[in-house]
């Protein structure tokens, strides 16, 4: 059985309280975000079947989520590589290990607690969030008028749906990383956030870009394609914006396997907006590269 | 060739001789004789000899107030990371009361320019903490409001650290290498980067722990010449070029002859 040290017990409370207190602000935008997105989850999963909407109001409200969550996953990204920032450069915290060392901390100790640390503290985070996201949810559908009319903006591409959950997935699961990971592979870490933040970025001008040019997917398409999703998620036949990320997925999956017959609308979508997302990320990824600070970031660690 | 006495062996004889040499060497608070020490610093994996320290011999006497002087980049902070057993000597011996330095010894007290403490806890929490980890469960704490007091910081207790100013910053580094009651005590250029007043508070501290009536031995390094803190000291060594002086006894202490013992010192290196 492993055995946690007093040392690392006590790193990892105190840690945590300190970046707990540090980063308040941007944790706090971390919190709403979950909490938006949450919400869009839980309501997509098990809101529907408790209140009986019509469908457009049921639509309407969705959206109404949808699009906040949108909102969180665009803007996130940069408050992403502020908090991985913050995070990564502690200053003063060779002197602190030192203090602890001399105390009789082994740093290996005090590392292996920060972690715990983070983790924890992620973990509370994450919980909380999901827990306020539940309360938007009952509150909102116990305040919801019956007579909603809202226009239906939402549009039903998956593979919209798809970068974005790629997007906002690079991204938690870098922001999650950030936590945890300290200075010496910071350099990869900012440089993941800013990739996934471009990715992002990089949707929504393709979305804009397309729009513009051939204007909105219908609406109410009905997946009719891949025995593979048929077999594995049982798709076929649901409306391609019921679909969970993981639907999405495969559905993308089918699609490159060649075995997916689809209209030229999702084609372009398909092949356009990657293309145009990479070739962006690729142009500034590589000037991040060659210049090795942006907005300020250290990309290197400060010589010892 | 002459006979042992009956009952005495060789092997005895020889562990006599060197019980006597190891309870002469537990006399001193420092005993270094030909040592040669080596620091690194890891730079993308790659380690690089960044200072060297080298002393022929150095003994300090228990109760002395040793005051090493040496420049920024004489080799002063690697005799610290020595005496703090961060860094072992690759040759020769170096000793505090006959036994090797290591980190967390409960005997040593070290305060160092370099330490820092958690911003966002009090002076208080941030010492409880310390306390905890290296003393026995309530010890350190019980310790604190009397330290605190010597100090002359009691006020402060209930202060987050990132809000104190720079000298009040060092009086809680003074504070936390007490927390171990120390026979030895390591003070690293505490003063540095203080300006005149913020300097004149923490000699002043130093001097009242100094005079608080422990039997502490005080090894107080420091690369900038300050008379108040120079007037506390009892015996001086330098540290140039990475090699260490044997102290010497300061037998006035007024500026100019501790300035003139210096400057012969730093002649004869």
């Amino acid at each position: 059985m492993v055995q946690v040290s007093k040392v690392q017990k006590i790193a990892a409370s105190e840690y945590g309280r300190c970046v707990r207190n540090q980063n308040y602000r941007l944790w706090a935008l971390f919190v709403i975000g979950f909490t938006v997105i949450g919400a869009r989850v839980l309501v997509n999963q098990w809101a529907q079947p408790i209140y009986s909407f019509s469908a457009t109001e049921w639509n309407a409200f969705r959206t109404l989520l949808a699009n906040l969550a949108a909102v969180y996953y665009y803007v996130l990204p940069i408050f992403a590589v502020i908090v991985a920032h913050d995070l990564f450069n502690e200053p003063r915290d060779r002197g602190l290990v030192a203090t602890l060392s001399e105390h009789g901390a082994r740093a290996s100790d005090i590392h292996w607690g920060r972690l715990a640390g983070r983790l924890a503290y992620l973990s509370l985070v994450v919980g909380a969030s999901f827990a306020a996201g539940l309360m938007v949810v009952i509150v909102t559908l116990l305040a919801l008028p019956q007579s909603l009319t809202l226009i239906e903006v939402e549009r039903a591409v998956p593979v919209l749906i798809f970068a974005e959950t790629l997007g906002a997935t690079v991204f938690w699961v870098v922001a999650a990383i950030s936590c945890v990971v300290r200075d010496a592979r910071k350099s990869i870490m900012v440089s993941m956030a800013l990739l996934a933040f471009v990715l992002l970025g990089a949707t929504l001008v393709s979305d804009i870009l397309l729009y513009s040019s051939f204007g909105p997917m219908p609406i109410t398409g009905t997946v009719e394609w891949g025995d593979f999703l048929h077999s594995a998620r049982n798709t076929v036949g649901r409306r391609v914006y019921d679909l969970s990320p993981i639907d999405t997925f495969l559905m993308f999956v089918t699609f490159l396997s060649g075995s997916a017959n689809f209209s030229v609308w999702f084609a372009i979508e398909v092949w356009f907006t990657p293309a145009l997302q990479t070739a962006i990320a690729f142009v500034v990824f590589l000037a991040c590269a060659c210049k090795r600070r942006l907005f300020h970031l250290r990309w290197e660690q400060s010589p010892r | 060739m002459s006979e042992m006495p009956e009952g005495i062996t060789t092997e005895r004889v020889t562990a006599q001789r060197e019980g006597s040499d190891i309870a002469r060497v537990r006399e001193y608070a420092i005993w270094a004789r030909d040592v040669v020490a080596r620091a690194f610093a890891e730079s993308r994996g790659r380690s690089k000899i960044i200072d060297t320290v080298s002393i022929k011999e150095l003994k300090v006497e228990k109760g002395t107030i040793l005051g090493i002087v040496g420049g920024l980049d004489s080799g002063l902070g690697t005799f610290f990371q020595l005496s703090t057993g961060n860094i072992r000597p690759d040759k020769g011996e170096f000793l505090l009361f006959g036994i090797k330095p290591a980190l967390g010894r409960k005997d040593v007290g070290l305060a160092s320019y370099r330490f820092d403490l958690y911003g966002q806890l009090t002076v208080h929490e941030n010492l409880a903490l310390l306390g905890e980890l290296g003393l026995e469960a309530g010890v350190g704490k019980a310790r604190i409001p009397e330290i605190l007091d010597v100090l002359d910081i009691g006020d402060l207790a209930n202060a987050k650290y990132r809000n104190l100013s720079e000298s009040e910053r060092r009086l809680v580094l003074l504070a936390q290498a007490l927390l171990k009651e120390p026979t030895l005590m390591l003070v690293e250029n505490i003063v540095q980067g203080l300006d005149m007043l913020e300097s004149i508070r923490v000699i002043g501290a130093l001097s009242k722990i100094i005079n608080n009536g422990r039997d502490i031995t005080y090894l107080i390094g420091t690369s900038f010449y300050d008379e108040d803190l120079f007037a506390l000291f009892t015996h001086i060594a330098l540290v140039e070029q990475g090699r260490v002086t044997n102290s010497k006894r300061l037998v006035e202490q007024s500026p100019s002859a501790v300035r003139q013992d210096i400057v012969a010192a730093l002649s004869s290196i």
